[in-house]
């Protein structure tokens, strides 16, 4: 680990160097080492990922595939990431361009609601610090008692606002209760229906898109049991979207894995303002072309193999 | 717009450069052409925005105002501490930690300090660690304020921090603020003052609170001085004193009996000290800290982070 003001020295050190443009010999002279030190310096501050680059790069295939899916479906906003052989690099540039275009759009907003799954861990992981002090984040669903990786709700929101610098609610609330009645009664405290209602009334919600089978995070963590994915298989899932199913007309599935989940559910998405969802995983293509047509999400991130599957196999 | 063709060549370069981390002449040779034609294309395709930049520490922030308060102000450094969800002990806590950590760093050139007074000062000196330096002096650059608080009279402080150092160190028998330009020059001749004032003048480093006039003004609480005294300086726009010598909002001296009172170091010979370092914390000094550096007065600073962002805002 490195101590803040090592941190802060390579951080200085890659911002007069990239954004200043000074070069290697300008900030040896500035501070007194030699030019060996200063390169091997900015080399380390790449390595441990102090400073990060995003090669704009739209083709016209992708330009194509932008409109036609903005047309198709009505989004607000659409990015599509050409492919890459790169898979890692695949995804780090979805992400990427999903931190570019939300930093854009935190200025004109005051909230922002956000789901849970390795996307949006993905997500918040790419995005610099950068301050948005007058923003609330609000996380949409309860929280999930042990993972390894800090994926959900709660945790990304309080993640994210390390990060933004900014304020945000905390959802009291386990993400499932044991009984339907269980789920009444959680719903009636005051902090748990007060968040609730605050992640209904967001400006804009990032999610990722699930799936219903045994691979699924869901069903990692061990949430989903095996009857609950025949329950939901022979309903005709789809997908879900905050843990919330929904079959292949976008209906939301009366599961009793459904009936005992606590967060915002599929009817609340569609009255949020913008909803994006970021996908990059090929066995998603469903759940992302039924919450497109559904308007679930009405805006997109993805990439090129993805963006071309929705519109030609599915459309 | 440029070619599609030209823009394909300009993402390979700028990938394998920053994405991939090779080095311009390592491309270079892989394409078979000169450095030149490499590193004009990279020129191109950062002036083009095809390049965005990822800041990913939690220093990025800071290190930020740290850089636009340096080329705004033309200052040697700025340190910058996070202010954001601390109270005023924290801040006060961190700003004197890093202004110990800025002497420590450079002790080693140093032959002699020169010390203003007040509670920043105070509390810096508490962070010092004890550490022998038999070569260093250090000097008072002020007279006292009155008979309370005497802890953080420029005499105490020198002191105090040649105890940290087992160093040497002078007093300046003199009240900070005398009854006449005459009663004033009549101490500043004698050899035991004249000789310390002096030596202020040629210190390698001062060290220096800044003082507003706000209601808050620890000269104002201590009593130091009376109404009339505030009504006038401020009648004279006073925004702010060093060592009790008082400047307007463009850091010009303040013309006025009241300087010419003053036993202590002028603002005419801090300018010619080699480095001056101010350290503040707290909005309420704002104007003040923005009259010193508009004065040129300071070439370190260190301060919190709200009040760095209030100095770039206003400015």
């Amino acid at each position: 680990m490195l101590t803040w003001i090592e941190k802060r020295q390579l951080t200085k050190l890659v911002t007069w160097h990239y954004i200043d443009g000074w070069t290697h010999e300008e900030i040896a002279n500035k501070l007194g080492i030699s030019r060996p030190i200063v390169s091997k310096q900015l080399q380390r501050a790449r390595n441990l990922g102090i400073i990060d680059f995003y090669i704009e790069n739209e083709t016209h295939n992708t330009t194509k595939l932008e409109t036609e899916l903005k047309n198709k479906f009505g989004l607000t906003y659409v990015k599509v990431i050409p492919s890459a052989h790169n898979v890692a690099l695949e995804k780090a540039n979805i992400m990427k361009a999903a931190v570019l275009y939300l930093l854009q759009r935190f200025p004109s907003i005051s909230s922002l609601g956000i789901g849970w799954g390795n996307t949006m861990f993905d997500l918040v992981e790419e995005f610099p610090y950068h301050p948005f002090v007058h923003l609330n984040i609000i996380p949409l669903i309860g929280g999930i008692g042990i993972s390894r990786k800090k994926i959900h709700s709660n945790d990304l929101a309080s993640l994210l606002a390390k990060k933004l610098m900014c304020n945000y609610a905390y959802l009291y609330s386990p993400f499932i209760a044991t009984s339907r009645e269980m789920k009444e009664q959680l719903l009636q405290i005051p902090e748990i229906h007060q968040t609730l209602t605050r992640a209904r009334n967001v400006d804009l919600a990032i999610v990722g898109l699930g799936i219903a089978n045994k691979s699924a995070t869901l069903s990692q963590i061990g949430y989903l049991s095996e009857e609950d994915v025949c329950e939901l298989e022979r309903a005709n899932v789809m997908g879900n979207i905050t843990s919330y199913f929904f079959d292949q007309f976008g209906k939301e599935i009366d599961s009793t894995f459904n009936s005992k989940t606590i967060g915002i559910g599929l009817k609340d998405l569609q009255s949020i303002p913008e909803v994006l969802g970021i996908v990059y995983k090929e066995d998603k293509i469903p759940s992302a072309y039924i919450s497109l047509k559904y308007k679930y999400i009405n805006s997109f991130i993805t990439n090129e193999s993805i963006a071309n599957s929705i519109l030609h196999d599915f459309c | 717009m440029i070619e599609e063709s030209e823009k394909v060549s300009l993402i390979q370069v700028l990938t394998m450069h920053f994405i991939e981390g090779l080095t311009q002449s390592e491309i270079a040779r892989q394409f078979g052409v000169s450095n030149t034609i490499i590193s004009r294309k990279i020129n191109k395709g950062r002036e083009l925005g095809f390049v965005k930049y990822f800041f990913k520490d939690e220093t990025a922030y800071t290190v930020n105002l740290e850089r636009t308060l340096e080329q705004q102000f033309a200052l040697n450094e700025a340190i910058v501490v996070p202010s954001f969800g601390k109270d005023l002990s924290m801040i006060e806590y961190e700003v004197a930690k890093s202004a110990a950590f800025y002497v420590m760093n450079n002790l080693r050139h140093l032959k002699s300090i020169g010390l203003t007074w007040g509670k920043a000062l105070w509390r810096f000196i508490q962070e010092l660690p004890y550490q022998e330096n038999k070569d260093l002096h250090i000097i008072p650059l002020c007279g006292g304020i009155g008979s309370i608080n005497l802890a953080i009279h420029s005499n105490a402080l020198s002191l105090e921090m040649a105890q940290h150092f087992s160093c040497n160190y002078f007093q300046l028998y003199a009240p900070a603020i005398t009854q006449s330009f005459d009663l004033k020059n009549q101490l500043s001749s004698l050899s035991v003052i004249a000789d310390i004032l002096e030596k202020g003048t040629h210190v390698d480093l001062a060290i220096v609170g800044i003082g507003d006039i706000t209601r808050a003004s620890t000269l104002r609480e201590v009593g130091y001085l009376g109404k009339n005294d505030w009504d006038l300086l401020r009648s004279l726009g006073a925004v702010g004193d060093i060592g009790c010598m008082y400047f307007d909002q463009n850091g010009t001296a303040i013309h006025s009996e009241f300087n010419k009172k003053v036993v202590g170091i002028t603002l005419s010979s801090l300018k010619s000290i080699k480095n001056v370092m101010a350290i503040a914390y707290g909005v309420q000094k704002k104007e003040a800290v923005l009259g010193a550096l508009k004065g040129q007065y300071i070439n370190t600073l260190i301060i919190d982070s709200d009040l760095a962002s209030a100095l770039i805002a206003t400015n």
